[in-house]
């Protein structure tokens, strides 16, 4: 029974020290007492405190490792049921918080008793020789204290699980779950050996020092396949704003170059509108003035990519006779990196433009974009024409085009902009015009 | 029938945004009062209320902009379009909460485009106030003024602005989330439903309100919730 009351609290303890960052929920410490019953009644009916206190157990049958087995995937179980319990999140985070925690009081099981056996060998101390006795409880205790201090310090502190739901984090956990299930087979494996007795010390201390590097190795994996993804994620972001860069050079220089040439044009008008001394005629200068107003692009949001983005957008509509109207307060959108705003804006005006372009009557190619701040929120709102049908899946359009793997991915990078900044995208069509609504919280203070 | 109001000095240019206004209206059943000013000074000096109002920027003495900031003083509600010749000037709209705004010259489709955006928002007429009645008495409370909803058992507590202690009658705030349904409400929690109109801060799951009060999202209603939210900020209101 003590066994198992130490057992508990070793897992649980483990447990709360990963999951520390988690929402919780009402009556927090009501469902912690609950969960460790409940987690106690779970270790007590499995066999695993008899089983580590070496008594003798049938050890040639197969069917007793296949059972074994089983209890340890039921007490990991149990550990994601109590995470779920005591917190508000989600079924993966949850799945994390268990694994990790479970490879942490492994090795700090581990690491605990055989320091207990070294002292008893080294002292010669009785009493350490009973895991039970008090003394051996304290350097138990102790020894589990230190392991998860240096398991909070190094692990814990970097991780803040709430962000855990991402894409392709669900395949690495289920890596991890599967690199778990194959950790507890060699600690079965180990203990089975041990119970041959006849199998040197050495030999056994090496395995279990194995089986702690491996705990260990499987702990930094969850760690680096589920956060540090992020670094090559960023990479990704900055070299695609390096080559943003050069096409805004690139599009400088075309636009110097095509200003150049509409005013070489709009000289020649001039000049043969003040020949003969004829009387000007209204409708040729307004000619000429509507071929100047394209260059009354330049945008000014009091952001600089976001006026950068709309003003390379607002050439191209001007070029295509697309009217692209803005009202944007740039200083809305103060939270998001550039990168973040050239990718969304650039993807959500090009899908309108592309959208736009398919319309028949070019009376109807029209865009028009709201940025503005309210409420706490950054809202976003572009609204424009569109032919054909658009199907919805999951909440982002269908891509219509031939060429599936090129499109398609604007929406998502979109909805993942705005959710990293712990906003929404939503899109939707009303009649004859599809809507995007984006909201991002604003950024504090 | 809807009230417009096009202030623009070009009586061209306002006798094509009037008809695109009568053509709109035959196209969707509604029917629209116009009223035409030819200056700001017009609209500064009348008393008149309109349900929408077309602003040209390129007004002769005040321009369209300090018109609009001038409107702004007073009636913070009603919708806003500028219709200028120059789009660098209407990028600024934001400070005076334009709806949107429409390139000269405007063709038909650019207008139904902005139009449909405005009646959304026109359609949407607030009820004004709710009525609530308990044990007490009757209270009338002013929607607007309505922060938030909660609810404890079959208790709902109205918390009102300016007021220190909420207001309770029994219901479900199920029955009240229905009851607001045309209202800029959303439901953040199983327990609480929301004035959007009074949130000053979102951080994270936490939701800061215009009195103050700290509320959270509940993980399942924070995607929807959130949604509601940019639907409605992006319809202009």
């Amino acid at each position: 029974m003590g066994l198992t009351v130490v057992f508990v609290l070793t897992f649980v303890s483990a447990v709360m020290v990963t999951s520390a960052s988690l929402p919780r929920r009402g009556h927090f410490w009501a469902r912690v007492c609950a969960g460790t019953l409940g987690l106690g009644v779970i270790l007590q009916a499995s066999r695993i405190p008899f089983h580590s206190a070496g008594l003798v157990m049938d050890f040639s049958s197969w069917t007793y490792y296949v059972s074994d087995f089983l209890t340890f995937v039921l007490v990991l179980c149990g550990m994601v049921a109590f995470v779920m319990l005591c917190h508000q999140t989600t079924f993966w985070s949850a799945l994390f918080c268990a694994t990790a925690s479970y490879v942490a009081q492994n090795v700090s099981y581990t690491a605990s008793t055989y320091a207990l056996r070294l002292l008893a060998g080294a002292t010669g101390l009785a009493a350490l020789g009973d895991p039970t006795s008090p003394p051996a409880t304290a350097v138990l205790f102790m020894v589990t204290a230190g392991c998860y201090w240096v398991y909070w310090r190094v692990l814990v502190t970097r991780i803040r699980t709430f962000r855990l739901e991402g894409e392709g984090s669900r395949h690495a956990l289920l890596v991890a779950l599967f690199a778990v299930s194959v950790s507890i087979a060699f600690d079965l494996a180990i203990k089975y050996f041990e119970s041959l007795g006849n199998v040197p010390l050495a030999a056994i201390v090496t395995l279990r020092v194995v089986h702690a590097a491996s705990s260990a190795f499987i702990l930094w994996m969850e760690y680096e396949l589920l956060f540090n993804r992020r670094l090559l994620v960023e990479m990704g972001a900055l070299e695609r704003s390096a080559a943003e860069r050069e096409r805004q050079y690139e599009l400088s220089r075309d636009r110097i170059e095509a200003i150049n040439i509409k005013c070489h044009d709009i000289k020649h008008q001039i000049h043969s509108l003040g020949q003969d001394g004829r009387a000007i005629d209204p409708d040729a200068l307004r000619a000429v003035a509507s071929d100047i107003s394209i260059y009354d692009s330049d945008v000014r949001t009091g952001n600089e990519p976001l006026d950068v983005i709309l003003t390379e957008k607002r050439l191209l509509c001007g070029k295509e006779g697309i009217r692209l109207t803005c009202i944007a307060d740039g200083g809305a959108l103060g939270a998001m990196a550039a990168c973040d705003i050239y990718s969304f804006f650039g993807n959500a005006l090009d899908n309108a433009i592309r959208a736009v372009r398919q319309v028949e009557d070019p009376e109807k190619r029209s865009i028009s974009l709201v940025v503005r701040a309210a409420f706490g929120m950054a809202s976003i709102h572009i609204e424009n024409y569109f032919a054909g049908v658009v199907t919805f899946e999951d909440g982002l359009p269908v891509t219509t085009s031939e060429n599936p793997s090129e499109h398609g991915f604007g929406t998502k990078s979109m909805r993942s902009v705005a959710e990293a900044y712990g906003g929404t995208l939503a899109l939707r069509c009303e009649g004859e015009v599809f809507v995007l609504d984006a909201a991002i919280p604003l950024a504090r203070g | 029938m809807y009230r417009v109001l096009i202030v623009e000095d070009r009586p061209d240019d306002a006798r094509a945004l009037a008809a695109y206004l009568a053509r709109y209206g035959e196209e969707h059943g509604e029917k629209f009062g116009v009223t035409h000013f030819s200056t700001a000074l017009d609209l500064a000096e009348s008393h008149e209320t309109f349900d929408l109002i077309f602003m040209d920027i390129g007004l002769p003495g005040i321009d369209g902009m300090e018109a609009a900031e001038l409107l702004r003083t007073y009636d913070d509600v009603t919708p806003l379009i500028f219709v200028t010749d120059l789009a660098r000037y209407a990028v600024r709209g934001y400070s005076v909460d334009a709806l949107d705004f429409m390139v000269k010259p405007v063709s038909y489709y650019d207008f139904a485009l902005r139009m449909g955006r405005a009646m959304r928002l026109m359609r949407k007429r607030s009820k004004g106030t709710l009525v609530l009645q308990n044990k007490y008495g009757v209270r009338v409370v002013s929607i607007p003024d309505l922060v938030y909803v909660s609810v404890r058992k079959h208790d709902l507590h109205y918390h009102v602005e300016g007021q220190d202690e909420p207001i309770c009658i029994r219901g479900t705030i199920a029955g009240v989330e229905e009851q607001l349904a045309d209202e800029p409400f959303v439901r953040v929690s199983n327990s609480h439903l929301v004035n959007i109109r009074h949130i000053r801060s979102i951080d994270g799951s936490d939701l800061t309100l215009s009195n103050g009060t700290v509320l959270q999202f509940s993980r399942p209603r924070r995607k929807p919730a959130l949604d509601k939210i940019a639907a409605y900020l992006g319809s202009g209101a």
